[in-house]
């Protein structure tokens, strides 16, 4: 025993981290391209400070990536050599934080993790009107070290004002299986669709995110809309912070994008959505509607969460999902399936008329689909006139009027028995037609068994 | 389906629940008035439940629900009033479809056992119903009896005894009808009997009105949040076991308002989880006119019982006599009519 283990507070008990274990613990449940997604989360909420009237056009995001680094620079602002002192690297948001309004970044904890599942060494320079600094950090040597501080390579403070405003930041000594990701074509495929669709709303609104010099491509968000079908739209204000919005209707048939898309604060968060977590529960036993398939491959649906304080959305810190055990998901979801019922049975009722009625001209639901117009739902929810004149509480469709009546349905029964026994059933039945026996055996029976 | 085979007017039983059912709607006047509230249920081919609240109450907003597609010009002239519309399609597409910013009643009597698809229905109208409005559902509390070809002479494989085999039966059905997670932990089968069933479907359906209520506050502001209070528990017997189970949806501003309009001074509303019994006692309209001419006399109907000596009505049974003076203003007199 140490002379210093004698001294201390024998009620006391350590519970400090290690570095180690803080790093391992905090890198194992996001993916990369989550990680990635985190600091494209970071340019875009510095962008969406600056922007004016929902303008990104001026803003810029470049993602270089090979197998040996990672490199991310913008336009989008820079951070505040104070912020950076303060608030940007401190692992959580302190409770004084005073926050972006209306960002995505918001537990204090996407741009560390992110650096740290990508490399063990990361340079960061940043320069903002009123200053600019220079970080570079080797994970492993401070991993080493016991305080819980990054020193600043060098910093600057004026007032003249920076022209490149902007972060650039680069990782090195990539961790084996980035490598392996990073030199993989598919990976970055698969990482920009994904971002993509996480940002579809900046940039759909101007905003370029290019990735090895590939822009990435504006995806659009689209009910089909006509006289005949109005989608449904439901809005409410929740504890006069949270505003939701939810539109569902029916699009192009495309079995990979059916299903709700989920937004927080115009990040995707989840999407297509096809599980239980949206109402595809299935099972009788379940609270939503039937399981995903083929034949709602038309059904989109879409959810819309925005706060000026972040961390009132149900959203989780890998922003790859939401919070199910929250109010506020469980009260939307609850209207999410409610909503989507009357589309289910309209998909249902187009699947009953291709099985059941071939010609053209009598597919009276998918003619009604074919003449329906694809609308960007930015330009329905644009003003109230248009919520008003293209969607409705519940999504309305018409319905075919059948005058004719359906005529009595009658099947036929078939079996062979031996002609012994027929015909001693005969004898019993003071018949010779062997249809007679069958016909009236049948009648006993469902006057002795069934009743009626 | 069930409008060939029963004829809805001929059940004593439930003729007396829906006159008691039409008393107890007079006082949601208090809400606002009852004539204004829209009313969905299921007419059949007979709209029995339509006529009287129509003729009784004024209501002219009315919707019937009608899955039977086969025979819709049949039921079309059957309507017997042009502001009652039919709905052709499953109560499951309907409900979520509905409008429900007027006050709404809505009955869902299913002649069938409860069901996962009820359930769903249930969570439908608490997804978007008003405070004020109400909701009942009946449904066939008859137990399960054992299928007989499974029960091979009495031999039974594991030694278990017959009433053993009876529960274990009547849990599994029950489970299979509204789902394992709904089924209270407790039950194990031997509560599923004449009298415990109506208790354990009532506590379902409570528990899927709860949650979904649950999950609907989560987005309204405290006084907007909404509560299932019971008011009608009512088993009675046509043939089968029947309950019909309803309340009244209220938030804070509506809670004074349901106070006020004591429901519970009507002996047939109740907030226990006990339900309140018909029994129609077989009587001729001559016992009936002797009962009701020395009721007022020799019946206390603050303790519900007889009071003074009966000499002059022993020729009838007491169970009787006790069963026709809690419903007397409600007992149907069926006869014979040539039109």
């Amino acid at each position: 025993m140490s002379t210093d283990a004698e001294k201390k507070d024998p009620n006391i008990i350590d519970t400090e981290p290690t570095k180690g274990f803080f790093i391992t613990m905090l890198i194992r449940d996001v993916s990369l391209k989550d990680a990635i997604g985190d600091l494209v989360d970071n340019c875009v909420d510095g962008a969406r400070s600056l922007v004016r009237d929902d303008d990104y056009s001026n803003y810029h995001i470049d993602i270089t990536i090979t197998p040996k680094t990672f490199l991310i620079k913008d336009n989008c602002g820079g951070i505040n050599i104070d912020t950076a002192r303060d608030y940007a690297f401190r692992f959580g948001r302190p409770s004084d934080f005073p926050g972006i309004k209306g960002s995505v970044g918001q537990f204090g904890i996407g741009m560390k993790r992110a650096l740290f599942k990508i490399g063990r060494h990361f340079n960061i320079k940043s320069s903002e009107s009123t200053s600019s600094f220079e970080l570079d950090v080797d994970v492993d040597e401070w991993a080493k070290q016991k305080e819980w501080q990054f020193k600043l390579k060098g910093y600057e403070v004026s007032n003249t004002g920076h022209v490149a405003l902007g972060t650039e930041i680069i990782i090195d000594k990539l961790n084996p299986e980035v490598i392996r990701d990073f030199g993989n074509a598919t990976f970055i495929n698969e990482l920009k669709t994904e971002l993509e669709l996480e940002n579809l709303y900046p940039i759909s609104k101007g905003l370029v995110i290019r990735i090895n010099s590939i822009e990435l491509k504006r995806r659009n968000l689209e009910l089909l809309t006509s006289d005949e079908i109005k989608p449904a739209y439901f809005e409410q204000k929740y504890n006069d912070d949270v505003n939701i919005r939810i539109l569902a209707g029916v699009g192009e048939a495309i079995l990979e994008e059916g299903g709700w898309y989920v937004f927080c604060n115009g990040r995707l968060v989840l999407g297509p959505e096809q599980t239980a977590i949206t109402g595809w529960t299935g099972g009788r036993d379940k609270d939503g509607g039937p399981k995903y398939h083929g034949q709602y491959q038309r059904f989109r649906g879409y959810a819309f969460f925005e706060a000026d304080d972040a961390s009132k959305l149900p959203w989780n810190t890998t922003k790859n999902g939401v919070d199910l055990d929250s109010a506020i998901f469980k009260g939307v979801r609850q209207q999410m399936v409610s909503i989507m019922k009357p589309i289910n049975s309209f998909l249902n009722l187009m699947k009953e008329e291709r099985e059941n009625d071939p010609s053209p001209q009598d597919l009276f639901y998918s003619n009604i689909v074919q003449k329906a117009v694809s609308v960007d739902i930015a330009d329905i929810t644009k003003t109230n006139e248009s919520i008003q004149k293209t969607t409705a509480k519940v999504f309305t469709h018409p319905v075919v009027d059948l005058k004719s009546e359906p005529k009595e349905k009658k099947v036929s029964i078939t079996y062979k028995r031996d002609k012994d026994e027929v015909d001693r059933v005969k004898r019993v039945l003071k018949t010779n037609s062997t249809a007679d026996v069958g016909i009236r055996t049948f009648e006993y029976f469902l006057e002795m068994e069934v009743g009626g | 389906m069930s409008f060939r085979k029963i004829n809805y007017r001929l059940r004593p039983a439930k003729t007396v629940e829906r006159k008691m059912i039409v008393e107890a709607f007079r006082k949601l006047g208090a809400f606002s008035p009852v004539k204004d509230y829209q009313y969905v249920g299921f007419g059949s081919l007979y709209f029995v439940d339509f006529s009287l609240l129509h003729k009784n109450l004024g209501m002219t907003s009315m919707i019937s629900i009608e899955k039977e597609q086969n025979a819709k010009s049949r039921f079309e002239f059957n309507r017997p009033f042009s502001c009652i519309k039919i709905l052709f399609d499953s109560a499951s597409n309907v409900l979520p479809r509905l409008n429900y910013d007027q006050p709404t009643i809505i009955w869902l009597d299913y002649d069938g056992k409860l069901d996962s698809e009820c359930l769903s229905d249930l969570n439908s109208v608490c997804t978007k119903i008003q405070p004020g409005s109400v909701l009942l559902l009946t449904v066939n509390v008859q137990p399960e009896g054992l299928n007989l070809d499974n029960s091979q002479d009495g031999a039974s494989p594991n030694g278990s005894t017959a009433s053993g085999r009876i529960h274990e039966h009547r849990l599994k059905v029950l489970q299979d009808q509204v789902s394992r997670s709904k089924v209270p932990a407790r039950i194990t089968g031997r509560e599923l009997s004449l009298s415990g069933l109506p208790l354990v479907i009532r506590e379902i359906m409570e528990n899927e009105i709860n949650t979904a209520l649950e999950n609907r506050n989560g987005l309204l502001p405290g006084d907007n949040r909404l509560r299932f209070q019971q008011t009608f528990n009512i088993l009675y017997n046509d043939g089968a076991s029947m309950l019909t189970y309803g309340g009244i949806f209220l938030d804070k501003n509506t809670e004074p308002i349901f106070s006020s309009a004591n429901f519970f001074e009507l002996p047939f509303c109740t907030t226990s989880d006990q339900p309140y019994k018909i029994n129609v006692p077989n009587l001729t309209v001559k016992e009936t006119g002797l009962i009701d001419s020395k009721l007022h006399d020799l019946y206390d109907f603050t303790s519900s019982a007889f009071i003074k000596n009966v000499q002059d009505l022993k020729i009838i049974p007491d169970g009787d006599l006790q069963s026709y003076a809690q419903i007397y203003r409600f007992y149907p007199t069926f006869t014979e009519s040539i039109w």
